[in-house]
């Protein structure tokens, strides 16, 4: 007789952190069979360029969420750094570089505020990060000021729609900067000290480390991860509109938490999160690319982000009692 | 760090009442010896171009029309939008301009206004109570005309999208309904709705996905001003001869057509409808007799060529006008509906 217990086994670590990669493939999978066209190199390579803006937004998102905190303040980062950017972009005559430097200056300087807020005045970071997203959006309406600005030129096509080696180089500026992320968040104090923050952060303090420094630092590395998306949307859009995108928040929490990610903190990782973006691409993909009826394409698109968080839930469990 | 915190919140509070403080002491000044009328406009939102173009010209009426006007933005919520209408109800306005979230969910407010005397325009929607007066911007009907127009231009069968807002979003239904019982008459055509959510991005990334099954799609129909980011996908799918409709008539799109990038467009005009509707909004505050509904003129905006095929293809039912026209029009809207011109009673049937 088969003992019961000789068949449970723990899932290695290594399957684990590849589990938002088998969750992509087995969507994919599962979509392509249903309609082969989604499994064309075209299509696939417009997910990579269509979402790896939302997969920077949701690597910020990541960082704050492991330090078990939470930023609302993306999709205001977009609307208003694009604005920035692309009023000194026209007021420049066109120069593309004061376009990206507007857009890391409200990223950057949104993150620390938020970081101020939170590590020196103790906000809780949902109430800081709510009336940061406040803020913001009303300077970006004062900016704004109801303009459509158009962007052309050589960087801002290839930025947003340029291919290397038939990769959209948008995807490779995010393999890229995962690289460099993963080894800052593996290998650096900052990354130490950053999961720490949302492990143990009071053992944190014991050992001297000064914490409102860090989750400063946490905040504003989250608001360059939101402005580097501001960069590769806006060039993709080719356009800058005055108003806030209506998913760019809430696929960049969900990219992450599909990723892997802990809400409770101290857990996450960057490949994940970057293939937890793929999968909210997928699915949005997939709305268009299955011909799913209007009225029921929210249904169906909340309903598989449950599953995909429904099987990671399962298997840490399942982890836990092995 | 107490310290900081405390003297932080007394600054900020002392500002929120240094705000307050100022607020308040307008009306008051104002009560005993103003006789302008008191205007309020509702909006869903106040972001986007054409949202801002409307308050633009809205206030442009208000001075124009000796009014003073206040905007309210319900940040695309229902319930905001009631509770905003209610505080108007309070401060006793002598009326209220709302472009409703939901045309269900706002009738009891209306109501509410109408039984303490104030007038209400219902912007952009057909709503049926006896206190308000609808202005129709033909959304219904002008799509199915554009989709009429584009249906003809593919002879007749092929694939032609629609990019809408999101369903349950009255406007946005609207003119996805009017697509659909239009694209309805040609069995050949193959339709497509793609549910945008008014967001560009959402639509760019929509109609990337939908050339990836359908490179053969024919035409995208446009229900905002959302053609340039259809054109950007277009384009980066290599598919140069992709008919793609606007809607709105936004003054950055007009050159559009002329160079090729849109076949058409729909002239609205933000400013002119927020000029026209706060227009009608003084005109009832100062006791006038208004149709329950009127309409807002419109014009298809497209080339000579295509003007002149409209002719020979019988759809003549909405006027039409060049780029070039179409700039005069929309930059003549204090003309078009000025203090001196203006009769309600001219706008009663639709155009």
């Amino acid at each position: 007789m088969t003992n019961k217990k000789q068949l449970d086994f723990k899932l290695g670590d290594s399957v684990k952190k590849l589990l938002p990669l088998i969750m992509l493939l087995v969507i994919g999978a599962i979509i392509s069979a249903i309609q082969p066209a989604f499994a064309t190199w075209t299509n696939l390579t417009n997910i990579m360029m269509n979402y790896a803006g939302t997969a920077f937004v949701a690597l910020g998102a990541m960082m704050v969420i492991i330090t078990g905190g939470i930023d609302f303040t993306s999709a205001e980062v977009y609307s208003c750094g694009s604005v920035i950017g692309g009023i000194l972009y026209l007021r420049s005559g066109g120069q593309p570089i004061l376009l990206l430097l507007g857009c890391l200056m409200v990223g950057i300087g949104v993150g620390v505020v938020n970081g101020l807020l939170i590590a020196h005045l103790k906000f809780p970071s949902f109430i800081a990060t709510l009336a940061m997203q406040s803020l913001v959006h009303g300077l970006m309406l004062f900016f704004a000021e109801g303009q459509i600005i158009q962007l052309e030129g050589p960087v801002i096509e290839f930025l947003g729609k340029g291919r290397l080696l038939g990769i959209p180089v948008a995807f490779v500026m995010l393999i890229l900067f995962g690289i460099v992320l993963w080894f800052v968040m593996n290998r650096t104090r900052f990354g130490t000290y950053t999961y720490a923050l949302g492990g143990n952060a009071d053992a944190l303090a014991y050992t001297g480390v000064n914490l409102k420094k860090y989750t400063v630092l946490v905040y504003a590395a989250a608001g360059l991860c939101s402005a580097l998306g501001t960069i590769l949307i806006t060039c993709r859009m080719s356009a800058i509109y005055s108003s806030t995108s209506s998913t760019l928040l809430v696929d960049g929490i969900a990219s992450t938490v599909i990723g892997g990610t802990a809400t409770s903190g101290g857990k996450g990782t960057v490949f994940g999160t970057i293939a937890g973006a793929m999968i909210i691409g997928t699915i949005g993909a997939s709305m268009t690319i299955l011909s799913v009826p209007v009225k029921m394409q929210n249904v169906v698109k909340g309903l598989i982000i449950i599953a995909a968080l429904l099987v990671d839930v399962l298997i840490n469990r399942r982890n836990a009692r092995a | 760090m107490k310290k900081l915190t405390a003297i932080f919140l007394a600054v900020m509070l002392a500002a929120t009442l240094f705000a307050g403080c100022a607020q308040q002491a307008d009306p008051a000044e104002t009560d005993s010896e103003n006789t302008r009328p008191q205007i309020a406009f509702v909006t869903q939102d106040m972001q986007g171009a054409f949202w801002i173009d409307m308050m633009n010209g809205g206030s442009t009426a208000a001075v124009d029309y000796g009014a003073d006007l206040i905007y309210k933005s319900s940040e695309a919520s229902v319930e905001k939008q009631i509770s905003i209408i209610e505080n108007l109800i309070t401060q006793d306005v002598d009326a209220i301009i709302v472009d409703p979230i939901n045309k269900e969910a706002i009738i009891p407010v209306i109501e509410k206004c109408g039984k303490a005397g104030i007038p209400v325009v219902t912007a952009g929607n057909l709503i049926e109570t006896d206190y308000n007066v609808s202005t129709v911007y033909n959304d219904t009907y002008d799509i199915g005309v554009i989709t009429d127009i584009v249906c003809h231009m593919i002879d007749e069968a092929g694939k032609v999208a629609c990019v809408v807002g999101a369903p349950g979003s009255a406007v946005s239904d609207a003119r996805q309904a009017g697509f659909e019982e239009a694209v309805a008459e040609y069995p050949d055509v193959t339709p497509f709705v793609l549910p945008a959510n008014w967001d560009a991005t959402i639509a760019q990334q929509m109609v990337t996905d939908l050339l990836t099954t359908d490179p053969d799609l024919d035409a995208v129909i446009c229900a905002d001003a959302i053609g340039y980011q259809v054109y950007q996908a277009a384009s980066a799918a290599g598919k140069e001869d992709l008919i793609i409709t606007n809607l709105a008539g936004m003054s950055e799109n007009l050159q559009g057509i002329t160079d090729g990038m849109y076949a058409l467009d729909l002239l609205m005009g933000g400013a002119r409808i927020g000029y026209w509707n706060v227009a009608t909004a003084v005109k009832l505050a100062e006791g006038a007799e208004i149709s329950s509904v009127i309409y807002l003129p419109t014009q298809i905006i497209a080339n000579q060529d295509l003007i002149d095929q409209m002719t020979e293809w019988g759809i003549t039912s909405v006027p039409a006008c060049t780029p070039e026209e179409a700039v005069g029009i929309l930059a003549g809207y204090t003309e078009e509906f000025g203090p001196d011109v203006y009769d309600p009673a001219n706008y009663a049937a639709r155009q």
